[in-house]
């Protein structure tokens, strides 16, 4: 009976354990430090830099933008082009007077106030095209913020690239976005509905990078790069794409990936590493202790997409209860799309 | 050496030397009281008149005694030639004794209220504690002592005709199990007055060198009644000496009356012996009696949390300690990742901890000695013991095979925990898997009167897998031959052969990039020691022992056929250590022993080695590489040597107080690689090469100690220093695995630890526990100017086993016959922790500038555990005992934090979250047995 008895406790405290728990972190000082975040690809679009500086941990301000820098972009051979001050810490280069291609190098150099800094001369590489997007639909659980288990619907994407071409060594790094578009509900006899066109970030907090270091072959398939959950039914009605964006990297910046990977997404468990301070490719040249945060970028980009339209989502959505924009409701989205800040009335040109 | 007096006492006063009070006591109380009180008189109250007049002092003592019938005892060659002239009238007598004796350096007592002993001041302070010294009744006060037998067994040893040149004579002895007839190993002779303490040896005997007359003996080993009684020494003469088993009633298990004093007379600072009785003592974790658990409540010794394999010496690093097992090398002390450690406590006969000063014969390791023995020489009675836990079960049996020939041991423990976190709700979690089993055998074989072979062997699996993610698995193994021959009394050999491995595996089981990644390490070890005991004040070890570090091929393989990893196999380095050793243990004198030896070791590291050079003035990485020697299989590659003196001296200020101090070097050849936040069982070995000098260190020890209450409490105050050169930190975002070049990724620098270790301890009684505190500091310093790198700076960090406080309080309470309440609370400050001090946006992610290297510190971590024995099981008859087990770990469930990670959560929030391992009250219950 005592046996018994405790071997039931035992399950009990051991199954309420709460392993995990917030933490109030409050150092008494704080860095500030230039931040530089953004780059350059091959594809005829503009490229843009972000300059802030570093906020305390744990205030919720958002960065400090630099509004006063100027950013140059030189190329192997001395040529250059200035970026255009977009405001909010917004640096733009629109390629009028250098073009930025595959094979040549290239760094930045940024002027604030009386100090100059300069980033390392990067090679822009060859893009690798992926082949293809695919997708799982599935259902998840998780264990939610008071420590239960939810499940919910989800989407699982799926990259299929080549790798290793030429015997080379592929680092890649991906971003995935979502965009979808949604047909106002006619809300009044003068109403004539628009269609708006949504477009949104997945997993925008993730880094998702690949190397083929240590791997065989020359395909990579079925790599996962991003998750959708299911939350939202107006995402679903008409056509949805998934735009996945495969970065071609060099073997610096994907070291410099790899690391905020480390700091950034730690498992929390005991085998993570012990974080440190990561700086980037960017350095003031008149004093090399200051500390610059950030890198700039010289990659080759590649996209590819995916169309799922209501049916490719069947039957998980017809377990779904009503329609949003059901008539006798009222959502204001559904008589005005572009309320959402995400929204906008623009055909994508690949739509 | 006559002892004056103008008595006619016929009685052979030979022993009466100057460091004999005790035995002179107890010669009076048992032979010769009955001559003194038919002429007692209460002195105290004599009144002298006399006129002295130029007189030396012996002859004013002569005078008085024959005048007032005094029994006045002193040595003549105490007493000044000076003479001196006073007038007493009607004076009471230690008034007049305290004016004679005024202008020297003697004092005196007034001894069973009828005769006065006159002696030097320093020595009646010291051989009468203060106890004594103001008592009246010594007799009383001797024989009465509350846990003292009434009456003393008297046994006279040797033949009365037989004469000795310096009056001293050689006892020899033996112990045995009176009930099996089992010899003893290990049992503590003390010879009180004396202040003379043996343990018997590995032939179950002891030696001892005393004046001849009447001694009063105390025999203790622990499972065993003690044995107080008093023998005349005649001439040299053989004892055999039967301890009978204390029986395992809790009543009948405190230890009563004096306890062991081998802290204070111990040479050795910072050395502590634990028994299985000590460590069963403990509250347990889930059940089981654990030897590290055990020693991480001793001042000094730490970890940095739950989950963490090993255990961190005076600061050190987890590798800067020497583990052994029945000799053979342990790589790592721990299973489930720390939970529990290697040891299983049913097989183990004494652990030793050394962390103070570390004798000459052990080498290798900077911090601390972890020796640890087997039992295994049980050649007469079959014995089984073990206990049945919720998690983890155990067993041992030790059997004659050919009775009084050959005997063997075997041991094994299994874990399995699975079926427990199927219980827990998270998913991961309840996929995941915990589980180890280890085996212990020993054969020992007496090889005719004088010798024995012992063969032990060892092996433990671990295996952990988290989820469908990732899992590791690690091996021990050990095989060790011990042969101790008796070549004379006085000349014992002890070879030891040994054989170690320590292989893990780390694994990603699913996906086209599921891997298999696998590190080894094999330690060779041959060692002859030689114990020398020719002379009766020194105690000599020197020997001999080699080391060959083995490594395994680091290999990466696919995990399976889908997997698209390329396999890898790349060699580790080698390395071979010799090192010769001469320790002696001396007794200068009653009151001063030394321990001094030198070991020499020469240190070589041996080929298949590339060795990479780098571009001068510039970090070391792979860019800069600017050429590569080459060297073949056990080629030298690059070799290291170093004196290591060893000296520690204790100096014995009173029978119940000591002052020790110690200074220690040690080079030390192998080091553990690792960059996470507490060591890991896939952690592995690095041997010093070209890059990576050996780890040098100099300890300094001081520590004063002090018992009280006849031993019953002893107490400590110890403070130690320690500097290090070569110690190996990682650079910032190392790449440790599959890395042939790893000086592109660890830097080398130096390190200062010091400290102040509080210890008290109450051995006997209905209570008994012990509280240490320790007061220490841990830093480095990590900056290679040549090459431009540094780590913060190049200024002086925290350690990560920088934990400035450390509190533990252990406490056993015996309610009963059949009862026992434990306790045990442990407080120590959070650990350093490397945190952000800012954050700033990439794209649309929120991610943290971490500042310098463990700036921060986690929340302190305290806890407390207890444990609840009722020794009347199930089955209790004659031969088979019992017992359950009741024990709570984290009473009230503090979620201790192991670290402190920066992540958004599943909402997005940006913050910081708090990783406890066992955030609450974990519960178990054992049930133990023993026939």
């Amino acid at each position: 009976m005592p046996l018994k008895l405790l071997t039931y406790c035992l399950i009990i405290f051991i199954s309420t354990t709460n392993c995990v728990e917030p933490y109030e972190f409050k150092p008494k000082e704080a860095g500030n430090f230039l931040v530089v975040d953004g780059g350059i690809t091959q594809v005829d679009d503009i490229n843009r830099i972000r300059l802030t500086t570093s906020t305390k941990y744990g205030t919720t301000t958002s960065a400090s933008p630099i509004e006063n820098a100027s950013i140059k972009l030189v190329n192997s051979n001395k040529e250059f082009e200035y970026f255009i001050n977009e405001g909010d810490g917004y640096y733009a280069h629109c390629g009028d007077s250098l073009k930025v291609e595959v094979g040549d190098s290239y760094y930045i150099e940024i002027d604030i106030n009386e100090n100059k800094y300069r980033s390392d001369p990067q090679t822009l590489p060859i893009p690798i095209d992926p082949d293809s997007i695919t997708y799982k639909i599935n259902y998840r659980s998780e264990i939610n913020t008071i420590g239960n288990e939810v499940t919910f619907e989800n989407i699982d994407i799926f990259i299929n690239t080549p790798i290793n071409i030429k015997g080379e060594i592929t680092r890649l790094k991906w971003k995935v976005d979502e965009s979808w578009s949604f047909t106002e509900r006619k809300c009044s006899p003068l109403h004539n509905p628009a269609t708006c066109y949504m477009s949104r970030k997945l997993n925008s907090d993730e880094f998702i990078i690949y190397s083929s270091e240590a791997i065989t072959g020359n395909y990579l398939p079925d790599k996962l790069i991003g998750y959708k959950k299911i939350l939202d039914r107006v995402e679903f009605i008409e056509k949805h794409y998934f735009n996945v964006h495969q970065f071609t990297l060099t073997e610096a910046a994907y070291d410099y990936w790899e690391k905020m990977v480390k700091i950034a997404n730690p498992s929390g468990d005991i085998f993570d590493l012990p974080p440190a301070q990561l700086t980037g490719n960017v350095h003031n040249i008149n004093d090399k202790d200051e500390i610059v945060l950030g890198y700039f970028e010289v990659v080759a980009k590649s996209t590819v997409r995916v169309a799922l339209y209501r049916s490719d989502i069947l039957p998980l959505t017809v377990k779904r209860k009503g329609y949003l924009c059901a008539v006798g409701k009222y959502v204001p989205a559904c008589c005005a799309c572009l309320v959402l800040d995400i929204s906008s009335t623009d055909r994508p040109d690949y739509w | 050496m006559i002892f004056a007096s103008t008595k006619n006492i016929s009685i052979n006063l030979s022993f009466f030397s100057p460091f004999g009070w005790r035995t002179f006591i107890v010669f009076f109380l048992v032979q010769l009281s009955n001559q003194i009180t038919g002429d007692a008189q209460t002195l105290d109250n004599v009144l002298i008149t006399e006129q002295v007049e130029k007189e030396i002092i012996e002859d004013v003592l002569l005078k008085l005694e024959k005048k007032y019938q005094i029994p006045l005892y002193y040595k003549k060659n105490w007493l000044p030639p000076d003479t001196i002239t006073s007038s007493f009238d009607n004076q009471p007598l230690p008034e007049v004794l305290g004016q004679l004796l005024k202008n020297t350096d003697l004092s005196f007592t007034i001894f069973n209220d009828n005769s006065i002993i006159i002696a030097p001041e320093s020595l009646l302070i010291r051989e009468f504690s203060q106890e004594y010294f103001i008592k009246k009744d010594l007799q009383q006060d001797f024989l009465n002592q509350d846990n003292w037998p009434s009456n003393i067994e008297i046994l006279n040893l040797g033949k009365v005709d037989q004469q000795s040149a310096d009056g001293e004579f050689t006892l020899k002895g033996k112990l045995k199990d009176g009930l099996e007839d089992s010899p003893l190993v290990g049992a503590t002779i003390i010879v009180r007055g004396l202040e003379l303490a043996v343990s018997s040896d590995i032939r179950e005997e002891f030696k001892l060198k005393l004046p001849g007359g009447l001694h009063l003996f105390e025999i203790r080993m622990l499972g065993f009644e003690p044995k107080i009684i008093g023998v005349n020494i005649l001439s040299s003469a053989n004892w055999e000496i039967d301890l009978l088993p204390e029986a395992t009633e809790l009543d009948e298990v405190f230890v009563t009356g004096t306890a062991d004093d081998s802290n204070i007379k111990s040479s050795i600072i910072g050395m502590t012996k634990l028994t299985p009785l000590d460590i069963k003592e403990m509250p347990v974790f889930l059940g089981e009696p654990d030897v590290i658990k055990s020693i991480l409540t001793l001042p000094g010794v730490s970890t940095v949390g739950e989950g963490a394999s090993g255990f961190n010496v005076r600061g050190g690093n987890i590798d800067q300690n020497l583990i052994m097992q029945d000799d053979a090398l342990i790589f790592n002390s721990s299973h489930a990742m720390g939970f529990f450690s290697i040891f299983n406590p049913d097989v183990i006969k004494e652990v030793t901890l050394y962390k103070g000063h570390i004798p000459a014969q052990y080498g290798g390791r900077v911090s601390s000695v972890l020796d640890v023995q087997l039992k295994g020489n049980n050649y007469d009675q079959f014995k089984a013991s073990g206990g049945i836990g919720l998690l983890a079960s155990r067993i041992a049996i030790e059997t004659p095979i050919v009775k009084d020939k050959t005997s063997l041991l075997l041991g094994g423990r299994v874990a399995y925990s699975d079926w427990v976190l199927n219980f827990v709700r998270n998913p991961d979690v309840n996929q995941s898997s915990l589980s180890f089993y280890d085996i212990n055998g020993k054969i020992s074989q007496r090889m005719g009167k004088n010798g024995t072979v012992a063969l032990s062997f060892y092996k433990s699996h671990d295996k952990f897998i988290y989820s469908d993610e990732f899992g590791f698995s690690w091996d021990l193994n050990n095989l060790s031959l011990k042969w101790d021959q008796v070549i004379n009394p006085e000349f014992i050999s002890q070879l030891s052969i040994s054989y170690s491995e320590s292989g893990n595996t780390s694994f990603q089981p699913s996906g086209i990039d599921g891997f298999i990644l696998g590190n080894g390490m094999n330690n060779y070890k041959l060692k002859e020691d030689l114990l020398i005991t020719s002379w009766p004040r020194n105690t000599i070890n020197a020997g001999i022992e080699i080391n060959g570090y083995v490594p395994d091929d680091e290999t990466l393989k696919p995990f399976d056929d889908k997997s698209t990893i390329i396999s890898y196999e790349g060699s580790k380095d080698k390395g071979l250590e010799s090192a010769i050793y001469f320790n002696d243990a001396i007794e200068l004198s009653s009151t001063v022993s030394l321990s001094i030896g030198l070991r020499y070791s020469i240190y070589s590291q041996r080929g298949p080695a590339k060795v990479n050079l780098y571009q001068d003035g510039i970090p070391n990485n792979s860019e800069n590489i600017i050429d590569s020697l080459v060297f073949g299989d056990w080629e030298k590659v690059v070799s290291y040597q170093g004196f290591d003196p060893r000296f520690s001296i204790v100096y014995t200020l009173t029978a119940s107080s000591s002052l020790k101090m110690s200074f220690n070097r040690i080079n030390q050849y192998v080091h553990l690689i690792s960059n996470t936040t507490a060591a890991l069982p896939i952690d592995f070995w690095q041997v010093s090469n070209t890059y990576f000098k050996p780890l040098i260190a100099n300890n300094y020890s001081i520590g004063y100690f002090k018992n009280f209450k006849f031993n019953q409490w002893e107490t400590s105050l110890e403070a130690y220093y320690r500097d290090m050169q070569n110690i190996v930190e990682y650079k910032d975002f190392p790449e440790l695995f599959l890395n042939n070049h790893l000086e592109t990724e660890l830097l080398s620098g130096i390190g200062k630890s010091y400290g102040l270790e509080f210890y008290v301890k109450k051995k006997t009684g209905k209570v008994t526990g012990w509280l240490s505190y320790t007061y220490a500091r841990s830093f480095i310093k990590i900056v290679d100017k040549s090459r431009n790198e540094a780590i913060n700076r190049g200024e002086w960090f925290s350690s990560k086993y920088d934990q400035p406080h450390n509190l533990s309080i252990v406490g056993n309470i015996n309610l009963n016959k059949t009862n026992q309440l434990s306790f045990n609370f442990t407080y120590a400050t959070g650990r350093p922790l490397t945190g952000p001090d800012s954050n700033y946006g990439l794209g649309e992610a929120i991610v943290s500038n971490f500042s310098e290297r463990n700036k921060f510190r986690l929340p302190d971590y305290h806890r407390l555990d207890v444990s609840y024995t009722i020794q009347r099981g199930l089955l209790r008859t004659h031969k088979y005992k019992d017992s359950f087990t009741f024990s709570i770990y984290n009473l009230y469930g503090r979620k201790n934090a192991y670290s402190i990670y920066f992540r958004r959560d599943k909402r997005n929030v940006f913050g910081a979250y708090k990783l406890s391992i066992l955030g609450s009250i974990l519960p178990s219950v054992t049930y133990n047995f023993q026939f």
